[in-house]
């Protein structure tokens, strides 16, 4: 009985169904829906409550495995190599999108321009400061900075680990976790395998604790789902329907090419590249949280399309926190989109600015989700010198949208990315789950 | 009548300081005067009406003309200080600038002018100021790409604060001088109406419409179109008080209308009038 449901709960049909359902019930019945939200909400709370354990412990033993394995500093390379370029192509291939189509097409007219600035006022009057400002003539009273001085790296740098875990701020704990697992490998003696070992068992359990979470996604999935298509106004789509065109239009281009990259390194078809990993796909279209998808995507690359546990633990969590190729794609139309909706003309050196800009603002933005990752868009137009409040008031009204398919290229990208990095695992005693085995032989 | 009633008076007093002590004048001097009534009051008393100055184009909340009647803050005001007096209220509607209203009440043909009046020291030579009954601060309504390349990244407090673009205003306002005197660095632009100013400013002709925080305000509340474009600044220590002018001899006529002022009515600030504007706005589309 208990295996029937189990198995039902994870059909991938019967989850196409719910989404599909749960999508109806939102559009249909968006009051209802907005009110189904908080127990996707709590849903997300649980994830993200077992997220960090799994990322420290998964991070500190990739690193301390690299840092003591001579054939690791291949991985060291790589990484450094494959996250900065990764993103620039994606800013590159979402550049040229904008050329098919112009993200801000029809944003002149009349009734568009006015449907525009209802949305801007709308956003304003909702309390946020983003249009509003009132400044003194007299000069304000200097107040002193406390100490960092370099706003950007702020996010960066961890001054208290146990700070930056109470409050999930994963960035600066994946540096923690780097740092300190280097620190890990160059501790020799029985100690420090022993240490590596009951972490090994804090990250299987975490995993379990998913695994149990996994199943009840088609329950939550609906709550979560229509909750985001009734957030979803259909003026503010149809207003920006260019810009939103080529969000999704570009996801989808990298889509597959990031299927056709998985498909070749894992000697499976391009269809398969994407039915194996269903679970994480939806996981990252329900959740909108990369984080969520970390360990679920990991394990279906090591479970079902039988990539080296070792490097996929590492090359995984690692690029989901700091390659937001999702969010370089984002930047990158998005300021040519404010660009556009403001008359300016940019020259090939601003377009180069963009992709750089793009690629760094994709670093900033590690740890960010949500709105705090839309704002991130700043750090490229102060660059270019455009303004960027208005813009921001309209990509908020479409973003319970465009995140999904965000999130969708960065856990999909990143995925890609890893099967790139990692070889395959020729030992099928090592496909199944460390923890599954070890029951079978006890 | 008045110089005639002053020399028989100043006979009497003299007679008075011959017989009695000085302070016994002063208390028989206003004595006198009250039984003819206060001089500025008489010409109004007479007529039977007040007459008040108004700009010839409507300015909601403030006034408009609905349904065939007028309406808003400045009328309500000028019926309570008629009611106050006694008489009835007349609007003259004649003047086609601020300072045209201001003008008449400086030439008599008019006793008060309440048309959302700004208070400024140029205007004070010539008239006398009531107690303010709405106040604004300024805004400046920037065109957003000049700011955001103009600006550079730099804090905007600081960028406002030694602001050296161009400013639109309108001519002839009080926002001339006030432009001048609080943005020594900036251009002064002037047009000849707000219109014509927030088409130079949307079309970056000009980097900044300067104006109170409600007009500024208002321009988003009444082309969302421009808030694409358009962003204001409010600041907050550079404020504008309306006030009603009054004649600068009628000092009893002034101290009725600031008494009707404090008695009735809360200075209003940019967020009521805003509200007051929104709802005028609604009760005129549902005609």
């Amino acid at each position: 009985m208990w295996k029937s449901v189990r198995k039902l709960l994870s059909n991938p049909v019967f989850i196409l169904a719910t989404l599909g359902a749960s999508i109806f019930f939102g559009v249909k019945f968006p009051e209802l829906s907005s009110r189904l939200e908080p127990i996707g909400g709590y849903y997300i709370s649980f994830l993200k409550m077992i997220i960090l354990p799994y990322l420290f412990t998964t991070i500190t033993i990739g690193i301390a495995s690299v840092a003591a394995d001579p054939a690791g500093a291949r991985y060291t390379w790589r990484i450094m190599v494959t996250y900065p370029l990764s993103m620039i192509v994606v800013a590159v291939i979402s550049l040229g999108a904008c050329f098919i189509v112009p993200p801000a097409g029809n944003t002149s007219d009349g009734p568009t321009i006015a449907a525009l600035g209802a949305i801007v006022n709308k956003e304003s009057h909702g309390g946020s400061s983003i249009n509003k400002l009132e400044v003194t003539l007299a000069k304000p009273e200097v107040v002193e900075s406390k100490g960092a001085s370099y706003p950007i790296l702020d996010r960066f740098v961890p001054s208290n680990v146990f700070e930056a875990l109470s409050q999930g701020d994963s960035l600066k704990v994946v540096i923690f976790c780097i740092i300190f697992g280097a620190a890990l490998a160059d501790q020799g003696g029985s100690g420090s395998l022993s240490l590596f070992a009951n972490m090994k068992i804090v990250q299987s359990a975490c995993v379990e604790v998913i695994r149990w979470l996994n199943l009840v996604l088609p329950i939550t999935l609906f709550a979560m789902v229509s909750g985001q298509v009734a957030k979803v106004g259909a003026g503010p789509l149809l207003s920006l329907a260019p810009f939103v065109t080529v969000q999704v239009l570009t996801a989808c281009v990298l889509f597959l090419i990031f299927a056709l990259i998985i498909a070749r390194a894992a000697r499976v078809s391009p269809i398969a590249a994407v039915v194996q990993l269903r679970e994480t796909l939806i996981l990252a279209i329900t959740t909108r949280s990369s984080f969520a998808c970390i360990p679920v995507a990991a394990r279906e690359l090591i479970e079902k399309l039988h990539f080296n546990r070792f490097g996929t633990d590492l090359v995984m969590p690692l690029g989901t926190t700091i390659c937001r190729l999702g969010h370089v794609q984002y930047f990158v139309i998005g300021t040519v989109f404010i660009s556009q909706m403001y008359g300016v003309e940019l020259s090939l050196s601003q377009y180069v600015l963009i992709i750089i800009t793009s690629v760094a603002a994709g670093f900033a933005s590690s740890g960010a989700t949500g709105a705090l990752s839309v704002v991130m868009i700043s750090i490229v137009t102060d660059a270019l010198h455009l303004p960027v409040e208005a813009a921001i008031a309209l990509f908020i009204a479409v973003d319970p949208l465009i995140e999904v398919f965000r999130t969708v290229v960065l856990v999909y990208g990143n995925c890609a990315l890893t099967a790139m990095m990692t070889p395959l695992e020729e030992d099928p005693a090592l496909w199944a789950n460390e923890h599954e085995t070890a029951r079978a032989v006890s | 009548m008045f110089g005639m009633l002053k020399r028989t008076l100043t006979i009497g007093a003299m007679l008075f300081v011959a017989l009695f002590a000085t302070f016994t004048v002063a208390q028989t001097v206003p004595d006198a005067t009250t039984l003819a009534g206060p001089p500025d009051l008489l010409g109004i008393a007479t007529r039977g009406k007040l007459i008040v100055a108004m700009t010839s184009f409507d300015n909601a909340p403030f006034y408009s003309v609905k349904d065939g009647h007028l309406e808003g803050i400045d009328v309500e005001l000028s019926n309570d200080i008629a009611e106050a007096l006694g008489v009835e209220v007349e609007f003259d509607r004649s003047a086609e600038t601020f300072n045209d209203v201001v003008a008449k009440v400086k030439n008599g043909e008019a006793d008060i002018a309440v048309s959302k009046i700004s208070r400024t020291n140029s205007r004070a030579l010539v008239v006398a100021f009531s107690t303010p009954y709405v106040r604004l601060k300024n805004g400046l309504m920037f065109n957003r790409l000049n700011l955001a390349q103009k600006s550079q990244g730099k804090d905007l407090g600081d960028y406002v604060r030694n602001f050296d673009g161009n400013i639109g205003v309108i001519a002839k306002s009080a926002w001339v001088i006030n432009g001048q005197q609080r943005f020594p660095k900036a251009k002064i632009i002037e047009f000849k109406t707000w219109a014509e100013v927030l088409d130079a400013t949307i079309s970056g002709e000009v980097d900044a419409a300067y104006r109170d925080e409600f007009e500024v305000r208002r321009i988003t509340e009444d082309f969302p179109e421009t808030s694409i474009n358009l962003r204001a600044v409010t600041i907050a220590d550079a404020r504008d008080s309306i006030a009603v002018a009054v004649q600068w001899n009628a000092p009893r006529l002034l101290a009725i209308v600031n008494q009707v002022i404090e008695d009735r009515m809360i200075a209003l600030d940019a967020d009521d009038v805003i509200e007051m504007y929104r709802e005028s706005i609604a009760t005129e589309g549902s005609h």
